[in-house]
């Protein structure tokens, strides 16, 4: 078998598909594009803190404890 | 060789400012991996260049200066062969005049073999630390057949009795090495802010005709601790250690300004001008320098064999790393280093680092976690993951460990088997070339759109559907 193309992904999805088709492959393409590594640092690194204040500030929901099944 | 002058680092934010900032600044500085993907594909990690990016940088009407983030030469792993072999691979296009790279380590040797420090970590600084150093940079120098420099690290420990002062450890480096110093100003004036040496001591120190290149940034405080985090403009007391000690410096090639992608924005174009307009002042204060001279080492190389690393070093990474990244360490210096603050400071930065990397890569999975389970929750489980797995440098490898870990659990949330299982898809196909099927029995594309926009998917249509994700297979060869 050959070996994959470097970089490339293909997202295959039924004929029949009815959803936003051009919305999943953006979205798709955002989440690949950010896979790559972080640039020089020494200190606090905030992705987690500004992705946790944009969902506190966009919900609306009742925050529920965490239950795992182990 | 003329200099290369005044400039900042890459980032992708800064890209319009670059190509109308005209005579603004002469010099891009470049962090190669961070023009890199990281591939499993073939079992050995390999890395692979984003060639759209690379391509727009090399279009920029400036010098370019290599800064390696990823092969850090403080420490007994030697330089990656991969990493090598790309980063060797552009320097052709870039016309780096130098390469460099921290004096610091961020991987230590274990049971099982290499695991990620998660962050940059101050090296042992003694003799046997300073021999390994050189021979590091003379091997690093060797491969890349450039010049080398090291840049002067952040160092968040407090002084010890059992090791060189700071100036005195970069010094005897650079004469070993026969190589370059890059002279993190920020770097230093942070470790004095801790309570390190004074920077004037630190500089006093070296031989000012090796500094090719000087680093400028902005910082914050944190936990007591003043932080290296690149997070926008210098402070005086920086431009300050500057003007006093740029025109001593007899063979300054760069003086560079770092800021990170995520804090450039804020900074603004505006912000990163006046930035290089201080720093424009600051380059005509000194005496020109006519022919900058840097060159590669003299005599040979000997690569760095494991075995040969002193014990005292393997001790002092393996007790360092694994309480960087919160695991134990059962030995008489993981007690010493236990009361230094600056161990908690680590621990609490690499968590973060990780959970940033995480964030990234699986940005609608983490998104359904806080919404469903709030932040205290998240952060319990990021730390349960932590606590079994070593870090990784590239977000794909963080986000595939955190997926895997991830589906372990069997959380009951709804949405997440979709979710989580469309995003490590993703990265399967990207980073091990891996075919998954992924069942939905809801719009994907609405399910994904709520929660970017921080929404659970409550009342997305029912529709049962697969999404195939795969690595594009190349053509038949002829």
């Amino acid at each position: 078998m050959s070996d994959p193309m470097p970089g490339i992904v293909n997202v295959y999805v039924s004929k029949e598909v009815s959803f936003d088709l051009p919305k999943m492959n953006k979205i798709t393409a955002d989440i690949l594009g950010r896979l790559g590594c972080p640039q020089c640092h020494s200190g606090r690194i905030l992705h987690f803190r500004t992705l946790e204040d944009f969902v506190v500030n966009a919900k609306t929901l009742e925050v529920r404890e965490l239950g795992m099944d182990r | 060789m003329r200099p290369p002058g005044i400039g900042c680092v890459f980032v992708p934010t800064l890209l319009p400012f670059l190509r109308e900032a005209g005579n603004a600044l002469s010099v891009v500085e470049v962090e190669p991996q961070t023009l890199w993907e990281l591939s499993r594909a073939g079992g050995e990690p390999d890395y692979r260049l984003n060639r759209r990016r690379f391509d727009e940088l090399v279009a920029l009407p400036y010098y370019k200066l290599a800064h390696s983030v990823g092969m850090p030469v403080g420490g007994s792993r030697g330089p990656e062969a991969a990493q090598v072999r790309l980063l060797r691979s552009m320097l052709p296009l870039l016309g780096s005049p130098w390469a460099s790279d921290h004096l610091s380590f961020n991987a230590f040797l274990d049971d099982e073999g290499w695991k990620g420090a998660g962050f940059f970590l101050p090296p042992r600084q003694t003799a046997d630390g300073v021999q390994l150093a050189a021979r590091n940079l003379r091997s690093l120098a060797a491969e890349l057949e450039l010049p080398i420099a090291f840049e002067t690290g952040v160092n968040y420990l407090r002084p010890r009795r059992d090791e060189l002062s700071d100036g005195a450890y970069f010094s005897e480096v650079a004469a070993a090495a026969d190589c370059g110093i890059l002279l993190d100003l920020h770097n230093l004036w942070v470790n004095e802010c801790n309570g390190r040496c004074k920077v004037d001591d630190v500089i006093a120190a070296l031989p000012l005709e090796r500094i090719w290149e000087i680093h400028v940034a902005g910082g914050t405080d944190y936990m007591g601790h003043r932080l290296d985090a690149h997070s926008g403009a210098v402070p005086d007391a920086v431009w300050e250690l500057a003007a006093t000690w740029i025109p001593q410096m007899p063979n300054l090639g760069a003086l560079i300004f770092e800021v990170l992608d995520e804090h450039a924005e804020r900074l603004g174009t505006e912000g990163v001008r006046n930035q290089l307009e201080q720093m424009r002042r600051l380059w005509m204060s000194r005496e020109p320098t006519k022919n900058l001279l840097v060159s590669s080492p003299a005599g040979g190389f000997d690569q760095v064999a494991s075995q040969d690393v002193p014990r005292a070093i393997k001790d002092w990474e393996a007790t360092l790393g694994r309480l960087a990244i919160g695991w134990e360490a059962p030995s008489d210096l993981a007690a010493t280093l236990q009361d230094d603050p600056g161990v908690g400071l680590f621990r609490h930065l690499v968590l973060e680092a990780r959970s940033g990397l995480i964030a990234i890569g699986l940005r609608h999975t983490t998104t359904l976690l806080l919404l469903t389970l709030g932040s205290a929750a998240v952060e319990r489980l990021i730390s349960a993951f932590a606590a079994e797995t070593a870090p990784e440098l590239y977000a794909v490898a963080e986000s595939d460990a955190f997926a895997s870990f991830l589906a372990r659990q069997a959380l009951r949330i709804p949405f997440l088997d979709e979710v989580l299982g469309l995003e490590h898809a993703l990265i399967r196909a990207a980073f091990c070339g891996q075919t998954t099927t992924v069942a939905f029995t809801h719009d994907p594309a609405e399910v994904l759109s709520c929660l970017e926009r921080g929404r659970l998917p409550d009342e997305c249509a029912s529709l049962c559907t697969q999404v195939v994700i795969s690595a594009a297979i190349a053509a038949p060869a002829g």
